[in-house]
């Protein structure tokens, strides 16, 4: 952890809101794209992005320093983000009959063909986001951790409270679903 | 349907460069001789690569726009309480060259304290000293002075040492306001070791009435050696009293 990072969050835990204000500032865009990688819009994103930064500030007392401060604030984040798409089951499966939900999230209607460059990107990204919207829950948190957001099996381990073992199982479990129903250019 | 092989999901911590050197050399060697594993590896590194490069939809610039100004109005304080919250932010959390300051101050605080604590209290025991530390001639000298100073207060009052007071009769001469005068010298003396405030004040008075007596010779002093003779009287009772004697260490009474 920064030496900077751990005089803000002293300085927060006394009380100081102008030094949580800077973590805040720190970790905002991050925290905002991973709630995005689970909920899949931003207008909820950033509503959910808020309530973490007020639960971390709530809670900043219970941060014992011996992870890193973005480890903490991702597991938050996760486990809010999660809560949300519990909360909001009903209304995901609701989407999916529709048939736009559906081309977005089931590769199989999506053109598999394309010509330009930027439907191709987009091509995969429907692909692996239609992948991560089928596999479980734990899988999918592991593999957007690991490759969105670039942590460490170990940090994704803390922030699952789990072991690394299972990580790499989820991670593995993830990978071997993709390799069935990713279609990929060139491959 | 696909083979399994158990040795497949060990493929991830190879990627990871978690495993031993003997570890991994194992697997490697397995991965050449078994099909499964090559594939997984195969499709392995190509996924891989697809979610490391994975880009998500670019968020709305208004979005992220609003989205900042909100965080900064709800988590960033106000000008005012920003001041007041650095402020108390400085105190409790310095940066480290006005720690070492602060630190310094401290140290040089609590020291010029020990400091002053340690010269009052060597310097109340120094006093202490000056009345416990009596020496044993000192101490005899002042024990004396108990036993004849009512032998000479009696003797100038002209009563037998055994006798009530009578002080209706007294008269003192000239001589004898000189001579107790001198006396009086002694007394100041002792007292010096002694300080106690109440005989000072009647040692002073003594004087004062002596000399107003001793330089009027030729005018009516019966006013004055009225005075004399209160005061003389006041002094036995304070001798009478022992308080002077209560006052003496425990070494003097000893003595």
């Amino acid at each position: 952890m920064a030496f900077h990072e751990k005089r803000w969050i002293h300085k927060a835990r006394a009380g100081d809101s102008a030094a949580f204000g800077r973590l805040v500032t720190a970790y905002q865009d991050a925290i905002l794209y991973l709630i995005y990688d689970f909920v899949g819009n931003y207008e909820d994103a950033k509503d959910l992005a808020q309530d973490v930064f007020i639960k971390a500030f709530q809670r900043l007392d219970q941060f014992e320093g011996r992870s890193k401060f973005s480890t903490w604030l991702y597991r938050i984040a996760v486990n809010r983000a999660l809560d949300f798409k519990r909360q909001h089951y009903r209304e995901t499966i609701e989407d999916f009959d529709s048939p736009d939900a559906a081309r977005r999230y089931f590769a199989d209607e999506q053109p598999i063909q394309s010509v330009e460059r930027t439907l191709e990107q987009q091509e995969v990204r429907n692909q692996i986001e239609a992948c991560l919207a089928r596999v479980s829950e734990h899988q999918k948190t592991a593999v957007v951790l690991k490759y969105f957001h670039h942590q460490t099996t170990e940090e994704v381990a803390e922030i699952m409270n789990c072991s690394t073992t299972t990580v790499r199982t989820h991670l593995f479990r993830a990978i071997q679903y993709m390799r069935k129903n990713l279609i990929i250019e060139g491959a | 349907m696909e083979a399994k092989c158990p040795k497949t999901i060990r493929i991830i911590e190879l990627l990871e460069e978690n495993l031993s050197r003997h570890e991994r050399k194992a697997l490697e060697t397995h991965i050449e001789q078994c099909e499964t594993c090559r594939s997984f590896l195969e499709d392995f590194n190509q996924i891989d690569q697809v979610l490391t490069h994975h880009q998500r939809p670019k968020a709305p610039d208004h979005l992220i726009t609003e989205y900042h100004q909100t965080m900064n109005r709800r988590f960033m304080p106000a000008s005012r309480q920003a001041g007041r919250s650095r402020i108390r932010s400085f105190l409790l959390y310095p940066p480290p060259a006005m720690r070492f300051i602060q630190a310094t101050l401290v140290l040089f605080i609590g020291v010029s304290i020990g400091w002053i604590l340690f010269h009052k209290s060597s310097a109340g025991s120094q006093q202490h000293e000056a009345v416990v530390q009596i020496t044993p001639y000192k101490a005899l000298q002042i024990q004396t002075f108990f036993h004849e100073s009512e032998i000479w207060l009696l003797d100038m009052m002209n009563l037998p040492q055994n006798g009530d007071l009578d002080i209706q009769d007294w008269k003192m001469t000239y001589d004898e306001a000189e001579q107790l005068l001198r006396k009086i010298n002694i007394i100041r003396e002792i007292n010096d070791s002694v300080s106690d405030r109440r005989l000072q004040h009647y040692i002073n008075g003594l004087e004062i009435l002596l000399l107003e007596m001793i330089n009027g010779k030729n005018e009516d002093h019966s006013g004055i050696v009225r005075q004399i003779r209160q005061t003389i009287i006041d002094l036995d009772m304070l001798f009478r009293v022992d308080m002077l004697k209560k006052r003496l260490p425990t070494a003097a009474r000893q003595v």
